[in-house]
């Protein structure tokens, strides 16, 4: 018991004591939505619903940035669902928000672009 | 009396943390580089288990962007590896660094080994003993950083590395994100956070970091003296 006061006491001196500590940013649920989209079929459908909500709320205001690359992986998952426009618009997001990602994301962009004019074209 | 002790060294050591007194000379290259964005490529497994690589993979972002640098996308990273022909985490390992940062437009690479992950069931726990290895290398193929991290984790027990700052890290980090699966996540998420943070392999703070400024006036500081 007095182990587990000192240990939280510490813990607290340490977070108040160093801005590096604290989460800089959004992270929702992305670790435990990756697994679940590599390793558990049965429930990833219900997990990227989840993961999309925390993105489209997140995005519609909160006190922290979403994680860097975390629009990025839920235009992916919008493009294995075949939503081409859902995912040019996380793609999108993903490149105004970070710099570095920018000659990733116009690639991505600009194929999603090419492939939407080609279906028009059909 | 002990645990007093044991609270005097984590304030110690906490506070040393802050300011990076300690032996850096591993830090030269990365102060050089001043690394603004990692890419994170699939992980290579080195072991028969399926869930490993992924498990690893999937708590690298994390880590490494709450220090302040920026992350690629890991799922959509391999998902472009695999339209280019990079189906095996190997191949991405073999293929020259400078072609995959070039690729993606990132500073730096991560490259991410697991030699070892066996689990040894006995009658009340299982303990996973693991072994990874973490390579960071710039976008010219120079290597920057190299860590090495052998773990025991038994997810019922507080897991403790004689790294008190570490295992604080840890647990803080463990604390902040939801339950997952077990054993895989919360495993790797130690790892990773004691390479990351812990005394010794920690990387400097990104750009993106508030303390970024700070430490940088710091070293100079130090180098003008």
């Amino acid at each position: 018991m007095k182990t587990k006061i000192i240990t939280i006491t510490a813990a607290i001196l340490l977070l108040s004591g160093c801005a590096t500590n604290k989460n800089l940013y959004e992270w929702g649920n992305y670790e435990e939505t990756l697994f679940v989209y590599f390793h558990e079929p049965e429930v990833k459908d219900q997990m990227l619903t989840n993961y999309l909500t925390f993105i489209e709320k997140a995005q519609a205001g909160s006190a922290k940035k979403v994680a860097p690359g975390l629009f990025a992986e839920a235009g992916t998952f919008m493009l294995e669902k075949n939503d081409v426009e859902s995912a040019l618009r996380f793609y999108q997001l993903e490149h105004k928000t970070w710099p570095e990602s920018r000659s990733m994301m116009e690639i991505m962009i600009s194929n999603l672009e090419a492939r939407k004019a080609q279906a028009a074209a059909q | 009396m002990k645990k007093i002790i044991s609270t005097l060294v984590v304030a110690v050591v906490f506070l040393a943390g802050c300011t990076a007194t300690t032996d850096n000379s591993y830090l030269e290259p990365l102060h050089t580089a001043k690394l603004q964005s990692i890419l994170i490529v699939p992980v290579n497994n080195g072991t028969i288990d399926v869930q490993a690589p992924t498990s690893v993979l999937a708590t690298l972002p994390f880590s490494l962007a709450e220090k302040g640098y920026y992350t690629f996308p890991v799922h959509t990273v391999k998902t472009i590896l695999e339209s280019e022909g990079y189906y095996e985490a190997a191949e991405v390992h073999a293929a020259p660094a400078e072609n995959l940062a070039a690729l993606f437009g990132a500073d730096s690479v991560l490259y991410v080994t697991i030699h070892e992950w066996e689990a040894k069931y006995v009658i009340l726990s299982t303990t996973t003993q693991v072994d990874f290895e973490y390579r960071l290398v710039d976008k010219h193929g120079e290597q920057l950083w190299h860590a090495r991290k052998q773990l025991a984790y038994s997810p019922q027990q507080q897991n403790s590395t004689g790294n008190p700052f570490a295992d604080l890290i840890a647990m803080a980090i463990t604390a902040a994100i939801e339950r997952a699966a077990p054993n895989y996540l919360p495993l790797t998420r130690t790892a990773n956070a004691e390479v990351f943070y812990g005394l010794g392999t920690a990387l400097p703070p990104g750009p993106y970091s508030p303390a970024y400024q700070e430490y940088y006036r710091q070293l100079e500081l130090q180098k003008a003296n």
